[in-house]
C-alpha cells in the first residue's frame, strides 16, 4: 500500500485506540467514583435525636456535669444498641436544664470544665467558655453549641446533634 | 558458573542493566552530602517490610483494630519490635526528609535543569505526611482518634470543597468504620503506590541529570557510583536502622493508648513533627483560622514550588542566594520555635499533665484487661464491664457532685476515700460530725463514741467491717468481731438496726450487711428504704437514671475502697 493510503488509516487507528482507552477509562471511572463518593450520598440523613438523661434529682444545682450520650448507632454495616455516641455538658438551675455538646466548636476536641476557674476549657488550643457556654477566649469561632432540652414524664431529655466545626454560624451535621 | 551467567545475560541482558544502575559516574566524587535521598529509600523499604508484617496481624475494623494492635504489641513474638520499627521509621522519614530538603536547598540542586526533580520531591513530601497522618489513626486508640478528628476538621475548613473533602475521607459525618477503612486503604494502598510512582520519576530524573556537586567542587574528579557512593549510602542506612532499633528497644516499641471512645476525656496532641502547626492554631482566632490551616502552609508550598524560578541565577554559592535561602531558614527556625513553645506549654500545664496521666492510666488498665482476652464486641465492650474504668467514669458523673474521692468532687455528703475500710469506720466512730463524714449533711444525731475507749472502738470497727464481708475478700479477725458485736448490741442499737433488731430511739441507718455489695447497691437504688437510711436519708435515688448494669459497676468500684491502703 502506498504512503498516501496509510496516512488516513493511521489516523483512524490512533483515533480508535484513543476511543478504546476512553471507553475503558469511563467504564471503570464512573462506577469507581460513585462507589468512593457514596458517603456524600449518606450525609444529611437523620439529624439530631432525643436522648433521655434521667430525672432532675440526680443533677446538682448550678454545677455543670458531663454525661455520655448513649444510644443506638448504625455504623456502616454494624447496628449496635446502647453505644457511646459522644458527650454533653449539662447544667441545672432550679427546674431549668441547659445542655451543650461537649465537642469544641473549634476543631472538635472534647471540652472539659475547670473547677478552679469555673469555666469550660478545651484541652487542645486553649479555647475557654463561661459556665453559660459563652466564648471567653481562644480560637473557637463561636460559643459552645447549645442543645435543646425538654422534660418529659419527669425525665430530662436532650436533642443530641453535632455541628460543623470551625464556622461562625452553627450548621447541624449529624 | 561463568557459562551460566553468560547464558542468563544472553537471554536477559542483566549485565547491562546492572552496569547502568551501578557504574554511573559521580561527577565531583562521592559525598556524604548525597546520602539523604538513598537514606529515604532505605527507610521506605523498612516501612514496606515492617508494614507488611503488621498487616499480617492487623484487622481494620472498629471492634478489632485496637485489639489486633494490642495483640501485636503484647502477644506476637517480636511484635513490639516490628511495630516499634514501623513507628520510629515514620519519624525517621520525616527527619531525613528535612535533611534532604535542606541539603538540596543549600547546594542549589533545584536549579535548572533539575526543576522537575525538585517538584517530584515536593510531591513526595506531601505523600509522606499523608502516610504519617493516616497511619496514626489505624490503632483506633484515643490518641489517633482525637488527633484525626482535629486533622479532618481542619480539612473541612477549606473554602467550598472542604466539607465534601472531609465527608469523603471520614466516610460520612460520623467517625467510625468507614473512616478506619478509608484511612487503611490510603495508608497501605493508595499512598504507597503513589509514592512508588513518584519515587520512580524522581530517581529517573535524578539519574538523567546527575547529582549536583557543591559550588567550587573539583568537577574533574569522577568516581563510580558503585562502590564509592554506595558504601556511604549503606553506611547511612545502617546508622538509621541502628537509631530506630535502639529507640525501639529503649521505649519497648510504639505507644498504644486506651481504645477510641467518643465520650471519654482526652487531651489530644499530634505527632511531634506536626506540633508547630498545632501550636500555631492557638494564636489564630476563629476568623483567622484559614491563615494557619491553609494559607500559611499553602504559601510555603507555593514558595518551594517556585523556588527554582525565583532563584534563577547561575551561582550555587549560598552567599549569592541569601534572599532565597533566608525564607527557608526563617521558616525552619519558626517551626523549631513553635514546636518548642508547644512542648514547654504542655510541660508547664498541670491540667494537661493530669489529663495525660489519667489517659495513661486508662491505657494501662485497658491493656491489663485485654491480656485476659477481649470479647467479640471489642475493647469498648470489655471496658464497659470494668468497674475500675467504666465504674469510675459513672462515679465521677453521678456521685462526685456530692461525694469527694481522691481529692475530686463536691462535698455535701460523706467522703468516699477508704469508704467502708477499718480506718474509715474508726474515724467515723470518733467524729461522725467531721466534714469528711456527716458534717455537711443534716444527719447530726450520732455522737462521738470516744467514751467507749480504744479497745472497744477497735472491736466495733472490726465487727462493722465484718458485716460487709463477701466471698473472696481478705479475712478479718473473727474473735475481735464477736467482741465488737457485743459492744454494738449494747451501745449502738438504740439507734441502729441490725437484722430485725434495734432502733428504739431513732430510725438510724440499717447496718445489716453494711459495706457489702448488696448494701451499696441498695443505697444507690433506694437510699430511703428501711434497709438503708430510712427516714434520715438525704441522698437521691438513682434507680431511674442508671441501668442495673451501671449501678453494679459503681457498686463494685466503690466497694474497692474498703480495701484501700490509705
Ligand atoms: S479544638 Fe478546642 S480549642 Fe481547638
Amino acid at each position: 500500500m502506498g504512503v498516501e493510503q496509510s496516512q488516513p488509516r493511521r489516523s483512524f487507528l490512533k483515533l480508535a485506540s484513543a476511543a478504546g482507552g476512553a471507553v475503558i477509562g469511563l467504564v471503570l471511572a464512573i462506577p469507581g467514583l460513585r462507589y468512593i463518593a457514596d458517603p456524600l450520598r449518606r450525609t444529611g440523613g437523620q439529624v439530631g435525636r432525643w436522648v433521655s438523661l434521667g430525672g432532675l434529682d440526680g443533677m446538682p444545682e448550678d454545677h455543670p456535669v458531663q454525661l455520655p450520650v448513649i444510644g443506638d448507632q448504625t455504623d456502616a454495616w454494624t447496628r449496635s444498641k446502647d453505644v457511646k455516641l459522644g458527650a454533653i455538658w449539662v447544667r441545672r438551675q432550679g427546674d431549668a436544664v441547659k445542655a451543650w455538646n461537649a465537642e469544641c466548636p473549634h476543631l472538635g476536641c472534647k471540652v472539659g470544665y475547670d473547677r478552679s476557674k469555673s469555666q469550660f476549657a478545651c484541652p487542645c488550643h486553649e479555647s475557654a467558655f463561661s459556665p453559660a457556654g459563652e466564648r471567653l477566649g481562644g480560637p473557637s469561632p463561636r460559643s459552645l453549641d447549645p442543645l435543646q432540652t425538654r422534660i418529659k414524664d419527669g425525665k430530662v431529655e436532650v436533642r443530641f446533634v453535632r455541628f460543623r466545626a470551625q464556622t461562625p454560624e452553627r450548621e447541624e451535621i449529624g | 558458573m561463568a557459562s551460566i551467567a553468560d547464558w542468563l545475560d544472553n537471554r536477559t541482558g542483566y549485565r547491562k542493566l546492572l552496569s547502568a544502575a551501578l557504574d554511573e559516574e559521580v561527577v565531583g566524587g562521592a559525598r556524604w552530602a548525597y546520602v539523604f535521598g538513598s537514606g529515604l529509600l532505605a527507610i521506605f523499604s523498612f516501612q514496606v517490610l515492617t508494614g507488611l508484617l503488621l498487616m499480617a496481624t492487623y484487622a481494620p475494623t472498629v471492634s478489632s483494630a485496637w485489639s489486633s494492635v494490642f495483640y501485636i504489641q503484647h502477644k506476637v513474638a517480636g511484635g513490639w519490635f516490628v511495630r516499634g520499627l514501623h513507628a520510629y521509621g515514620a519519624q525517621a522519614m520525616v527527619v531525613v526528609l528535612g535533611m534532604h530538603l535542606l541539603q538540596v536547598a543549600i547546594y542549589g540542586a533545584y536549579k535548572k535543569p533539575r526543576e522537575v526533580t525538585w517538584w517530584f520531591g515536593l510531591a513526595l513530601l506531601g505523600v509522606v505526611q499523608g502516610l504519617a497522618l493516616t497511619g496514626y489513626l489505624l490503632p483506633w486508640d484515643q490518641k489517633g482518634y482525637w488527633a484525626t478528628k482535629v486533622a479532618t476538621n481542619i480539612a473541612g475548613t477549606v473554602p467550598l470543597i472542604g466539607g465534601a473533602v472531609q465527608a469523603l475521607v471520614v466516610g460520612g459525618s460520623e467517625y467510625g468504620q468507614a473512616t478506619l477503612t478509608r484511612f487503611y486503604v490510603l495508608h497501605v494502598g493508595v499512598l504507597p503506590a503513589t509514592l512508588v510512582l513518584l519515587v520512580t520519576g524522581h530517581l529517573y530524573l535524578f539519574r538523567r541529570n546527575g547529582a549536583t556537586p557543591p559550588a567550587g567542587a573539583d568537577l574533574k574528579r569522577v568516581e563510580p557510583f558503585y562502590p564509592n557512593q554506595v558504601f556511604k549510602d549503606v553506611a547511612f542506612a545502617v546508622l538509621i536502622l541502628a537509631v530506630m532499633a535502639i529507640l525501639t528497644s529503649i521505649s519497648h516499641g510504639g505507644h498504644l493508648d486506651a481504645p477510641a471512645d467518643p465520650s471519654a476525656d482526652y487531651p489530644p496532641r499530634p505527632e511531634w513533627y506536626f506540633l508547630f502547626l498545632f501550636e500555631l492554631l492557638k494564636y489564630l482566632p476563629g476568623s483567622m483560622e484559614l491563615v494557619g490551616t491553609i494559607i500559611l502552609p499553602g504559601l510555603a508550598m507555593t514558595f518551594l514550588f517556585l523556588l527554582p524560578f525565583l532563584d534563577k541565577g547561575e551561582s550555587k554559592r549560598v552567599g549569592d542566594r541569601l534572599p532565597w535561602i533566608a525564607p527557608l531558614l526563617v521558616g525552619g527556625l519558626g517551626i523549631v520555635v513553635l514546636t518548642w513553645m508547644s512542648m514547654s506549654a504542655d510541660a508547664n500545664d498541670a491540667d494537661f499533665q493530669a489529663a495525660r496521666a489519667k489517659a495513661h492510666e486508662r491505657a494501662e488498665r485497658a491493656i491489663a484487661l485485654a491480656k485476659g482476652g477481649i470479647p467479640p464486641g471489642g475493647p469498648l465492650e470489655m471496658l464497659r464491664n470494668d468497674p475500675m474504668s467504666y465504674g469510675a467514669d459513672l462515679y465521677e458523673q453521678h456521685c462526685q457532685t456530692c461525694h469527694i474521692l481522691d481529692g475530686q468532687g463536691e462535698r455535701s455528703a460523706p467522703d468516699h476515700d477508704g469508704f467502708g475500710s477499718r480506718a474509715w469506720i474508726t474515724g467515723l466512730l470518733h467524729d461522725p460530725q467531721a466534714k469528711k463524714y456527716f458534717g455537711t449533711t443534716e444527719i447530726d444525731e450520732m455522737k462521738p463514741m470516744d467514751e467507749l475507749g480504744e479497745e472497744k472502738i477497735k472491736a466495733v470497727t472490726e465487727f462493722l467491717f465484718s458485716l460487709g464481708h463477701e466471698k473472696g475478700d481478705p479475712p478479718h479477725d473473727g474473735a475481735l468481731a464477736t467482741q465488737g458485736r457485743e459492744v454494738f448490741e449494747n451501745e449502738c442499737m438504740d439507734c441502729h438496726i441490725l437484722g430485725d433488731e434495734g432502733a428504739d430511739m431513732f430510725d438510724g441507718p440499717n447496718m445489716t450487711g453494711y459495706g457489702s455489695s448488696a448494701w451499696i447497691r441498695g443505697q444507690i437504688k433506694d437510699p430511703g428504704s428501711e434497709a438503708q437510711y430510712g427516714d434520715m436519708n438525704e441522698m437521691p435515688s438513682f434507680s431511674d437514671d442508671l441501668t442495673d448494669h451501671d449501678i453494679e459497676m459503681i457498686t463494685a468500684f466503690l466497694r474497692r475502697q474498703r480495701f484501700a491502703q490509705k
